[in-house]
């Protein structure tokens, strides 16, 4: 019945050097994306973040006359308005996101169980986690590019609506997503998959932490926790309140108190790629620290 | 393509679900029976090399799977007692997403998923998401992607669960023209499913084997120890503590029991033909001390 003129052909895919490591990550990135896009909730979740941003970022614009009918002095739309708008108002509620968008690439397969059907595949665990990471990270930068783009539409919206609001820079704009939001994100993406991969039963508790953590962040600041460490130290800072605070001229000196101009981005151009290596180191150690023989069968 | 089980045991802290059991498997159908908690389904897990055995060793054509167990995924179909699915996606590209990961290319891939989605009789759902199966269609999901390899040995744990007696057949006579060129283990609560496709029986009990053996030679063991007895409840009541029941039926002339005992339980007992079932609890019973 199942003896079919297939046969052969199956069984010589089945053969070794039909294929290695890296077409397998590409087939494990392939189906988790199709996955994903086939799920209503991703979509939800798209939808949800970007109006969700958008509805954010216009209630906490400054109008544009302050009350003694001054413009106001650090409008979002201006290059530093701009850092103000992605550091202080979006990077904090993205990065909260985040661990929920990663911590369970690899976990939820152990909790749906189709972790065992899987691991009975000949897929190697090296393209499993890689392909899933590469998948979270991927959805990472949609969900990144989405923001940058609710931003740009908001800042655009808010030029055209109030007065006081210059026309925004997009070359700014990229500049400042590219040195803040892309470390931050994925510092934090490969953070709490690695977590979640190396601890699937703790996944839940696992974001909390992370979240607990990023949130920790803020609450007793980047200045207090970096503050008295060397400068390029404090450039490691991922909330990269810091970065902000040079243009606001209170934590480095000599920055431009001017705020329609960013302050000198390139000290930290070299730490915050430090923190997107640092993401793929914790990457491969979830990698090469995965379990397949795992304890969820026991 | 042989399989071989040397001495194999697996702990879980101080308790051992399976302890020294040695098999060697050729092409055909193993029925892997036993009480719950006999140790099957971590036995299977460890053949299918999804646990490592805490001692022993598995080969598949020579090779230990602690050394290489890729060697046995590339043949490897494998059906779990449970498993879950990804409810966002069809049938049809939950198979698709299974054959990639184990190997074929797309076009192959397709091709496959079609022919066994035909084979599973669910050609009406494939492309209906897999959120909204019942039970029955999951499990002939679970079957199909077992098969999408063609695999040389095919492990499945309680695969005619949640099916109906039409499909159960159904797939009982598939698993039948497997086993002419691979090793098919069945693992099963349901007896009269092995004896229909299986030539050998392996029982675990407590994770030891109780019995590894053709279903004749079982019941042939059997002969003489299988009684039928017609008697009033009272009596019913009594011969079920002196021996194990496999049948109970009770109508105008008193309780009909089948018993399995050594010894004649009663004087009115006859000796009855004995069926794989009745073997089984044999072979389990006497392990226990019961028969």
């Amino acid at each position: 019945m199942i003896a079919t003129s297939q046969t052969l052909e199956v069984r010589r895919a089945a053969t070794p050097g039909n294929g290695g490591d890296l077409p397998r990550t590409r087939d494990v990135l392939g189906w988790e994306l199709r996955r994903r896009v086939s799920s209503r909730r991703s979509w939800v979740l798209l939808a949800c973040v970007a109006l969700f941003f958008a509805v954010y970022l216009v209630l906490t614009a400054p109008l544009g006359i302050t009350p003694t009918g001054q413009p106001i002095p650090d409008p979002e739309t201006s290059p530093h308005g701009m850092l103000h708008e992605v550091v202080v108002v979006v990077l904090p509620l993205f990065g909260m996101l985040l661990p929920f968008l990663a911590a369970d690439g690899v976990a939820r397969d152990a909790r749906q169980r189709v972790h065992e059907l899987l691991m009975a595949t000949r897929v190697s665990s090296r393209a499993y986690v890689s392909g899933r990471y590469l998948a979270v990270l991927l959805l990472g930068l949609v969900l990144s590019v989405e923001l940058l783009v609710v931003i740009w539409a908001v800042d655009v919206m808010l030029h055209a609506t109030r007065s006081g609001y210059p026309a925004p820079q997009f070359g700014p704009l990229v500049t400042i997503w590219v040195l803040t939001v892309l470390p931050a994100m994925v510092l934090l993406l490969s953070l709490s998959f690695a977590l979640g991969t190396l601890w699937p039963r703790l996944s839940n508790l696992l974001k909390l932490a992370v979240l607990l953590g990023w949130i920790g962040l803020y609450v007793v600041g980047a200045e207090q926790i970096l503050g008295h460490l060397p400068g390029w130290a404090q450039r490691l800072d991922p909330t990269s309140y810091l970065l902000y605070a040079a243009g606001q001229s209170r934590a480095v000196p000599g920055a431009t108190p001017d705020p329609t101009r960013l302050p000198a981005l390139q000290p930290w151009v070299l730490p915050h790629v430090g923190l997107v290596v640092l993401g793929v180191a914790l990457a491969v150690a979830a990698v090469a620290g995965f379990r397949r023989f795992r304890d969820v069968l026991a | 393509m042989e399989l071989r089980i040397e001495g194999v045991g697996k702990a879980f802290g101080a308790h051992w679900a399976v302890r020294d059991v040695s098999l060697r498997c050729d092409p055909g159908m193993i029925g892997l029976v036993g009480p719950n908690g006999a140790g099957k389904t971590t036995l299977m897990r460890m053949i299918a090399a999804l646990i490592p055995p805490t001692r022993g060793r598995i080969l598949w054509g020579g090779q230990d799977l602690r050394r290489d167990a890729m060697a046995l995924r590339r043949v490897l179909g494998y059906l779990p007692q449970e498993f879950g699915v990804y409810p966002e996606l069809t049938g049809r590209r939950f198979l698709r997403y299974l054959a990639a990961m184990k190997g074929l290319p797309d076009a192959l891939g397709r091709r496959r998923v079609d022919e066994l989605v035909e084979l599973v009789n669910l050609e009406g759902d494939a492309d209906r998401r897999l959120g909204g199966y019942s039970g029955g269609m999951k499990q002939r999901i679970g079957i199909a992607q077992a098969l999408l390899n063609d695999p040389e040995l095919l492990i499945v744990d309680e695969p005619t669960a949640g099916l109906d007696p039409a499909e159960r057949i159904r797939f009982r006579t598939l698993l039948a023209s497997l086993t002419a060129d691979r090793i098919v283990i069945l693992s099963t609560h349901i007896i009269s499913d092995v004896e229909a496709v299986a030539g050998r029986l392996v029982i675990l009990r407590a994770g030891e084997i109780a019995a590894d053996s053709t279903p004749e030679a079982l019941i042939a063991d059997a002969v003489g120890r299988v009684w039928s007895v017609t008697a009033d409840a009272a009596t019913a009541i009594r011969l079920q503590e002196r021996g194990q029941v496999s049948a109970m039926v009770t109508d105008a002339r008193g309780v009909t029991l089948r018993l399995i005992s050594p010894d004649r339980p009663h004087e009115a007992a006859v000796p009855a033909e004995p069926t794989l079932e009745d073997a089984y609890l044999l072979a389990v019973g006497e392990r226990a001390g019961v028969a």
